[in-house]
C-alpha cells in the first residue's frame, strides 16, 4: 500500500533571496520550463496552434513572445521553444498539454526541475554581469525580451531581459551552488567598489 | 631635491608610507617614486647581475630600475615600479635584489667580477663537470637570480574577470587619446576610453604648453570631466590594454585596489576581454637614453620623466641639474627646469646646431654643442658628468633624451611589423594591424603637440566612417608644433684604456645589465640575428621588456653587422604590454570555484549521514556511508554490499546521463546510432543499448525506455553523459536533419535511484501510489510513469546493475533529497541501507559488467562479450567498420573474469598478464586487468580484464604480473559473471 507520505519540494538554492546594496538576487520557485519541440517544416502550423490556445505565437531564435498570462515563450533554437510559466505543482508538461489542447506533431520535455532560475533587478545588474556573461548587453543590442543561451563561469546559462535592469538567469540544478556562488561573488564585489575612492 | 610647486598633487593632505622600514609622507596625487624623490631618496633597487646602484629612470611604465616590494606576509607583491604605484596611506615598501642592506650590497662583489660576467657567461662556464649542474650551478644560480622575492604563499586577494563592448576604444588618453576620445564621444557612439595611469591626460600633465588657450593639464581636465559627463563613454583610468587579441578583442588589467590597499569583499584587479568594432591606439612613445659609459648611476634619469616631476609633481630630482640630449626636445627640460628655478648646470647637445629655445633663462648652465658624456662619477648618487671635451660638470641629477619611440606594442600584437621613420629615427605602426585599429599621436611618430591632437580627431573621423556613424565631431583642438628634430646618437666609444676598460661599460637595458659590449660580443659569437641577440643577451627581457632599451640595442647591433636598423628590424612584440598577475587571468576560477561542482539531489542527505565524497567528473558522488565503529572504507563498503545483497540498498544515480528522445522517427533514430534494435521495444519495456563510434569500437552503453511510440528516455554511463548527447545532436543536426527526433537531455530534471536487493520490491510497493509492482505485472525490463507519495510524479524502471532484484526511480528532482531519507526510513524494517559508488562498483564487478574501465575507447562490442549485439539485421552507427579485420579478428583481447589462486591475495588494476614461462617483457603482454574489488559474497578479491583468446581459457592459469610494484601471482580466468550468472536475482 503506499505510504502516502507527501516528499518535501526542495528548491536548488534552498529559495535564496539576496540584497547587495541596490541589486536583489532571487530564486524564483514556482516557475515551469517545459521544452516544445516540432518538426521543422511543421513551424507555421504550431505557431499557428499556440497563437490560438494562449495568445503568443513562437518567437525567433533569440526573441521571446508573451502570452496574456504572462506565459513566455524563448526562442532558442530552430524546433525547440522553451515555455516559462507559474506552475508550483510538477507534471508542467501535463498541464500545458492540457491547455494547449491540440498537441499532436508537438513533443514536451518538463524540464522545471533541471533548472534553477535566479531573478536578478536593480541598478547595478549589468555591473555584476559583464563580469560574467561574455555577451554585449546594451540595452540596444540586448533588448527587454531577448532571450539567450549562453555560459557564465563555466555554467550553461539561459538569460531573459525582463526589464532595463531586470534579468532572469536559468542555470542547470546541479551546480547551481557554484553559479549562485559566482553572482555572489562578482554582486559582493561591485557593491563593495562602488565605495572605495 | 625638493617640492618647488604643487603641480597636480594635493599638498592639503598628508600621506604616510614606509620605505626599507623608514617613515616618509607624500600626497594624494603622488606616485611612489615621486614621493621618494621629494623626500630625497636617490637610491631604490640594485640592478639585476651586477647588483649596481640604481635610482629612478623614468616616470612610467617604462621604468627598468625602481622595482620595488609592496605589502607584506601573503600580500608581498614584487617588482613592483615604484614609478606607477600611487601613494596610499600606510603603504609599505621595500627595496629588493640585494643581501646586507640596499646601500651595502654583499651582492656588488659582483661588478668587480664585470669581465667575468658577459653575456653567456652561464651558457659557457656551467657545463662542466657534469655533474654540478643540478647539485651546485642550478641551485645557486636560482639562488643569486631575479629580482624580487615571492611570498611563496597562496595570493589571498580577490580577482574577476569580465567582458566589455564598444564602438570605439580609445587606448591611452594623452593628447591625441583624448581629442580622440572628446570627438567619439560627442558623437554618441558607444566609447570606451583606457588610460592606464591613475590621471588622465598623458603627458599633457607634464608639460607646460597650452590647447585651445589653456593650460595642457586644465584641458585635460576639462576634457575627462566632459568625457564622464557622456552616457555613451565609459572612461576606464588605473586600465593597462595589455594585449590585441583576434577579431578585435583587446586584453585589459583595472587596478581596483592596488591604489588604496587591501579591501575585504572586493576584487584587487578585474581582468577585462574587451570587444571593439574599432579602435584607436593612442599610446604616446616612450623615451630611450643613450649607451654612454657609466649611465646608470642613482639621478640618471629620462629628461621627459624629469619634467614630468618637475612640472606634475612639483619635484625638482636634483639640485644641480645636467640636461644630455640629441634631440630638441631635451633642451625643453632646461627650459622648464630653470623656469622653476631649479639650477641648469650644463645642456649638452651631441648635435653641433644651434639652440631650437631660446636660452636666455638658463642662467649660468654651459651650454655644449656636438659633444658627448664620457665619463660619470658618484657611487650612490651621481655627482659630475665628464665630457670629450675634457670639461666636468658637477650634477646630481642628469637628464638624458636619446629620442621618442612610439608605443607601437599593441599595434604589432597580430604579428604586424613596425616600420622605420628615418626623421624621427624610431619605428612606427605599419602592415598588418589588428583589425579595425587606427593609430594617433606620438604613437604614430606625431611627436608634436598640435599634430598630435589633430591625429587624434582625425583617428576618430575615420573610426565613425568606418562604422557608419555620420556624427559631426567638429575641429580637433588646438596647439601649437613645437620642434621636435633629432639627430640619432645612439652610442659613445670607450675612451677607457688598459685595464680599466674592461670595467667600463655602457648600459643599454637596465634591467637586465646588458651593455654595449654585450651586444657586439654577441654579434663576435655569431648571434647576428635580432631574436638571438635578445636571446644571448637578455636584452629587452624582464618586466619592462626593454621599453627604454630596446631600439637602443637593436641600432647598436646594427652598427656592429653593417645593416641598416629597418634591415636589422625588431623583435617580435607579444603581449603584455606591461606585467599582468597570473591570478587575474584566473579572475574568480580558483580554489573551490575553479570549476562548478554538481551536486546530486540527495546530496544534502547524504552529508547529513556523513558521507565521503568523491569526484566523478564535476558530479561529487556519496562514495560510501560510514557508521559509528567502522574504522576502514573497507570494512562500510563491504556492509552496504552485503546489506543490499540480504536486504535492500538504496543508491542515487542521478549522474547517469538522461536523454529524453521523442518525434515521430525517434524510433528510427535510435535504430541508427545504437548497435542494437530500438523499434522493436514495446511500450512500457526497457533495453540495454551499446553504442558504437563511427570507427566501430564501443562508445557507451545504457538502456532506453519506451514510453510511447515516439517517446523514449535513454541513459548514458556518467561520464559520457555530454558526449553521447553531443554525439546524437550531430546524427540529429548533420546526419538526418530530415527526421523528426527532438533531443532534450534531463539529467538534472529527474532524481533517479537505484534500489535494489531482495526487499527492493517491498519498499518500492510501499512509495508507488498504485502501480502494481508484482513480479507478472512489472516484470524485469519494465518501466511505467507513475505516482508515489501521494501524487509525485514519478517513473520506474525494472533495471539492474547490482545483479539483484532491483528498480530505477526517478522523480523531479526537487523532490530527490526527501525521497532518499524517506526510502531509508520507510524501509528501515527491510534493512534498507544507502550505499555509494564504492559499493556500485563491487556489486557491477561481482556482475560481470562493464563501465568506463572497460569501455575505454580501444575495445570493440566482440572483446565486451556483447559482439551479438550489433544487429545485423539494419545498419548503425559503427556497423560497417566494426567489421574490419582488426576488429573481428578471433584473437582480440576478451573481457574476462579472474580470481587469485592464492584466495589471500589482493588483485590490483592495471597489471599485465604473461603465460607461465616468458619473460615479463612488452612482447608478452597477453592482455590487462582493468577493475579489481573485493568481494564479500565470495570471500576474495575479484578482477575483470582483457586477456587474448580470454573466451577459450576458461580455467587456465596466468600470469598477472605488476612490474611497477615488484608484483606478481598466479590468477585463475574465469567468467566475469561471479555471481548469479543465470540472472534468478533479479528477474525473481
Amino acid at each position: 500500500m503506499p505510504d502516502h507520505t507527501d516528499l518535501q519540494a526542495r528548491p536548488a538554492l534552498y529559495g535564496l533571496k539576496k540584497q547587495y546594496g541596490s541589486l536583489l538576487v532571487e530564486e524564483i520557485t514556482e516557475t515551469a520550463l517545459v521544452t516544445l519541440a516540432h518538426a521543422r517544416e511543421n513551424r507555421d502550423a504550431v505557431s499557428a496552434t499556440l497563437s490560438s490556445a494562449i495568445g503568443a505565437a513562437l518567437p525567433d531564435i533569440g526573441h521571446s513572445s508573451v502570452a496574456d498570462d504572462g506565459l513566455t515563450l524563448l526562442g532558442l533554437q530552430q524546433d525547440q521553444t522553451w515555455c516559462v510559466f507559474t506552475h508550483p505543482g510538477g507534471s508542467a508538461d501535463r498541464a500545458l498539454a492540457a491547455r494547449l489542447g491540440e498537441t499532436s506533431g508537438l513533443y514536451l520535455t518538463d524540464q522545471s526541475d533541471g533548472w534553477c532560475v535566479l531573478s536578478l533587478t536593480g541598478d547595478s545588474v549589468l555591473a555584476v554581469l559583464e563580469r560574467l556573461c561574455s555577451l554585449d548587453l546594451h540595452e540596444g543590442e540586448f533588448k527587454v525580451g531577448h532571450v539567450a543561451r549562453t555560459a557564465m563561469e563555466h555554467t550553461s546559462v539561459i538569460m531573459l531581459r525582463l526589464g532595463h535592469s531586470h534579468f532572469q538567469l536559468m542555470s542547470p540544478r546541479s551546480s547551481a551552488g557554484s553559479f549562485a556562488h559566482a553572482i555572489d561573488n562578482a554582486a559582493t564585489h561591485v557593491h563593495k567598489e562602488r565605495l572605495i575612492e | 631635491m625638493k617640492r618647488v610647486s604643487d603641480g597636480l598633487v594635493d599638498r592639503s593632505r598628508d600621506l604616510n608610507f614606509s620605505f626599507d622600514g623608514k617613515q616618509f609622507a607624500g600626497h594624494p596625487g603622488d606616485t611612489l617614486a615621486s614621493a621618494l624623490l621629494a623626500n630625497g631618496q636617490t637610491l631604490v633597487g640594485r640592478s639585476f647581475k651586477y647588483h649596481r646602484p640604481r635610482g629612478i629612470f623614468s616616470a612610467g611604465v617604462e621604468e627598468p630600475n625602481a622595482l620595488v616590494e609592496i605589502g607584506r606576509g601573503a600580500r608581498l607583491d614584487p617588482n613592483v615600479r615604484a614609478t606607477v604605484q600611487e601613494l596610499y596611506d600606510g603603504l609599505s615598501a621595500g627595496s629588493q635584489n640585494w643581501r646586507g642592506s640596499l646601500r651595502h650590497d654583499l651582492m656588488a662583489v659582483n661588478d668587480l667580477a664585470a669581465p667575468l660576467l658577459a653575456a653567456g657567461f652561464y651558457y659557457k662556464t656551467f657545463m662542466w663537470p657534469k655533474a654540478f649542474w643540478e647539485k651546485l650551478y642550478e641551485p645557486l644560480i636560482r639562488h643569486s637570480a631575479g629580482l624580487g622575492k615571492l611570498s611563496m604563499q597562496p595570493d589571498p586577494d580577490a580577482y574577476d574577470t569580465g567582458y566589455l563592448f564598444a564602438d570605439l576604444l580609445i587606448i591611452g588618453t594623452g593628447p591625441a587619446g583624448l581629442a580622440a576620445a572628446l570627438a567619439a564621444g560627442r558623437s554618441g557612439a558607444r566609447v570606451i576610453v583606457c588610460e592606464e595611469d591613475f590621471l588622465m591626460g598623458g603627458r599633457l600633465n607634464s608639460e607646460q604648453q597650452h590647447v585651445d588657450g589653456v593650460a595642457s593639464s586644465t584641458w585635460a581636465a576639462n576634457t575627462v570631466a566632459e568625457l564622464k559627463a557622456m552616457s555613451n563613454v565609459r572612461v576606464m583610468t588605473r586600465t593597462s590594454v595589455f594585449g590585441a587579441y583576434d577579431h578585435g578583442v583587446f586584453g585589459a588589467l583595472e587596478r581596483i585596489t592596488d591604489h588604496v590597499g587591501h579591501q575585504d569583499q572586493s576584487a584587487r584587479q578585474i581582468m577585462w576581454r574587451i570587444r571593439a568594432r574599432r579602435s584607436i591606439l593612442a599610446a604616446g612613445a616612450t623615451e630611450r637614453h643613450i649607451a654612454y659609459p657609466d649611465n646608470d648611476r642613482p639621478g640618471i634619469m629620462l629628461a621627459g620623466a624629469v619634467r614630468t616631476y618637475l612640472n606634475r609633481y612639483g619635484v625638482a630630482p636634483g639640485e644641480q641639474i645636467a640636461v644630455y640630449t640629441n634631440n630638441d626636445d631635451g633642451w625643453r627640460t632646461a627650459i622648464d627646469l630653470a623656469a622653476a628655478n631649479v639650477e641648469v648646470t650644463a645642456v649638452i647637445d651631441t648635435r653641433d646646431t644651434p639652440p631650437p629655445v631660446d636660452t636666455s633663462g638658463l642662467g649660468n648652465a654651459v651650454l655644449v654643442r656636438g659633444a658627448n658624456i664620457v665619463k660619470t662619477t658618484g657611487r650612490h648618487a651621481l655627482t659630475s658628468v665628464t665630457l670629450d671635451t675634457g670639461v666636468t660638470v658637477p650634477s646630481d641629477c642628469l637628464a638624458v633624451s636619446g629620442g621618442w619611440n612610439p608605443n607601437v606594442h599593441l599595434s604589432c600584437h597580430q604579428r604586424g611589423r613596425p616600420a622605420w621613420r628615418e626623421d624621427i629615427a624610431s619605428f612606427v605602426p605599419a602592415g598588418d594591424l589588428p583589425v579595425g585599429m587606427g593609430i594617433a599621436g606620438a604613437a604614430n611618430g606625431e611627436l608634436s603637440l598640435g599634430a598630435a591632437l589633430r591625429s587624434g580627431h582625425d583617428a576618430t573621423a575615420q573610426a565613425l566612417a568606418a562604422l557608419s556613424h555620420g556624427a559631426d565631431i567638429g575641429q580637433p583642438p588646438q596647439a601649437v608644433d613645437e620642434a621636435c628634430e633629432i639627430t640619432p646618437c645612439w652610442h659613445v666609444a670607450h675612451e677607457a684604456k688598459g685595464l680599466r676598460k674592461a670595467w667600463s661599460r655602457s648600459w643599454v637595458d637596465l634591467q637586465n645589465d646588458v651593455t654595449s659590449k654585450d651586444v657586439t660580443l654577441s654579434v663576435q659569437e655569431g648571434f647576428t640575428a635580432v631574436e638571438h641577440v635578445k636571446r644571448y643577451t637578455t636584452l629587452g627581457m624582464a618586466t619592462d621588456q626593454g621599453k627604454t632599451s630596446n631600439v637602443l640595442g637593436l641600432a647598436i647591433l646594427a652598427e656592429a653587422t653593417g645593416q641598416s636598423i629597418p634591415d636589422t628590424g625588431t623583435t617580435i612584440f607579444r603581449p603584455p604590454w606591461t606585467p599582468v598577475p597570473i591570478a587575474a587571468f584566473a579572475g574568480a576560477s580558483r580554489g573551490e570555484a575553479f570549476r562548478p561542482v554538481r551536486h546530486t539531489p540527495s546530496h544534502a542527505w547524504a552529508e547529513s549521514q556523513g558521507a565521503t565524497f568523491t569526484e566523478s567528473g564535476l558530479w561529487l558522488r556519496a562514495q560510501w556511508f560510514a557508521k559509528p565503529g567502522e574504522s576502514t572504507w573497507r570494512e562500510t563498503v563491504d556492509r552496504e554490499v552485503e546489506q543490499t545483497r540480504s536486504g535492500v540498498g538504496v543508491c542515487d544515480v542521478t549522474t547517469l546521463g538522461k536523454i529524453d528522445v521523442q518525434g515521430n522517427d525517434a524510433a528510427a533514430f535510435l535504430d541508427r546510432v545504437y548497435a542494437n534494435t530500438f523499434s522493436t521495444l514495446a511500450v512500457g519495456k526497457v533495453r540495454y543499448g551499446l553504442m558504437l563510434r563511427e570507427d566501430g569500437f564501443a562508445m557507451d552503453d545504457g538502456t532506453a525506455a519506451r514510453f510511447s511510440d515516439t517517446h523514449y528516455v535513454v541513459t548514458t554511463t556518467t561520464a559520457n553523459a555530454v558526449g553521447v548527447f553531443r554525439h546524437m545532436e550531430f546524427c540529429r543536426q548533420c546526419l538526418w536533419p530530415g527526421m523528426d527526433v527532438h533531443l532534450v537531455s534531463t539529467t538534472e530534471a529527474w532524481a533517479q535511484f537505484a534500489i535494489a536487493g531482495p526487499h527492493s520490491r517491498e519498499l518500492v510497493s510501499r512509495l508507488v501510489d498504485e502501480l502494481d509492482v508484482s513480479n507478472e505485472a512489472f516484470p524485469f525490463m519494465a518501466c511505467a510513469e507513475t505516482t508515489i507519495c501521494n501524487g509525485v510524479p514519478a517513473r520506474l524502471f525494472r533495471i539492474s546493475f547490482s545483479g539483484e532484484l532491483a528498480y530505477e526511480l526517478a522523480v523531479p528532482a526537487r523532490y530527490g533529497d526527501a525521497l532518499m531519507a524517506h526510502m531509508n526510513d520507510t524501509g528501515k524494517d527491510l534493512g534498507a541501507v544507502p550505499y555509494g559508488l564504492e559499493a556500485l562498483n563491487v556489486m557491477r564487478i561481482e556482475k560481470g559488467h562493464a563501465t568506463g574501465n572497460e569501455l575505454n575507447g580501444q575495445t570493440t562490442a566482440g572483446d565486451i562479450g556483447l559482439g551479438r549485439m550489433v544487429s545485423q539485421k539494419k545498419d548503425c552507427i559503427g556497423n560497417v567498420l566494426s567489421h574490419r579485420d582488426g576488429l573481428a579478428a578471433a584473437d582480440r583481447p576478451r573481457l574476462v573474469g579472474f580470481r587469485p589462486v592464492d584466495k589471500s591475495v589482493q588483485l590490483r588494476a592495471g597489471v599485465h598478464f604473461v603465460s607461465h614461462g616468458k619473460d615479463v617483457i612488452t612482447e608478452n603482454d597477453e592482455g590487462w586487468m582493468t577493475s579489481v574489488a573485493y568481494s564479500p559474497s565470495l570471500g576474495h578479491f575479484i578482477g575483470l580484464g582483457y586477456l587474448q583468446n580470454g573466451a577459450d581459457r576458461m580455467g587456465d592459469l596466468v600470469r598477472a604480473c605488476d612490474p611497477l610494484r615488484g608484483e606478481e601471482y598466479e590468477v585463475e580466468i574465469c567468467s566475469p559473471h561471479f555471481l548469479d550468472p543465470e540472472g534468478d536475482r533479479l528477474r525473481a
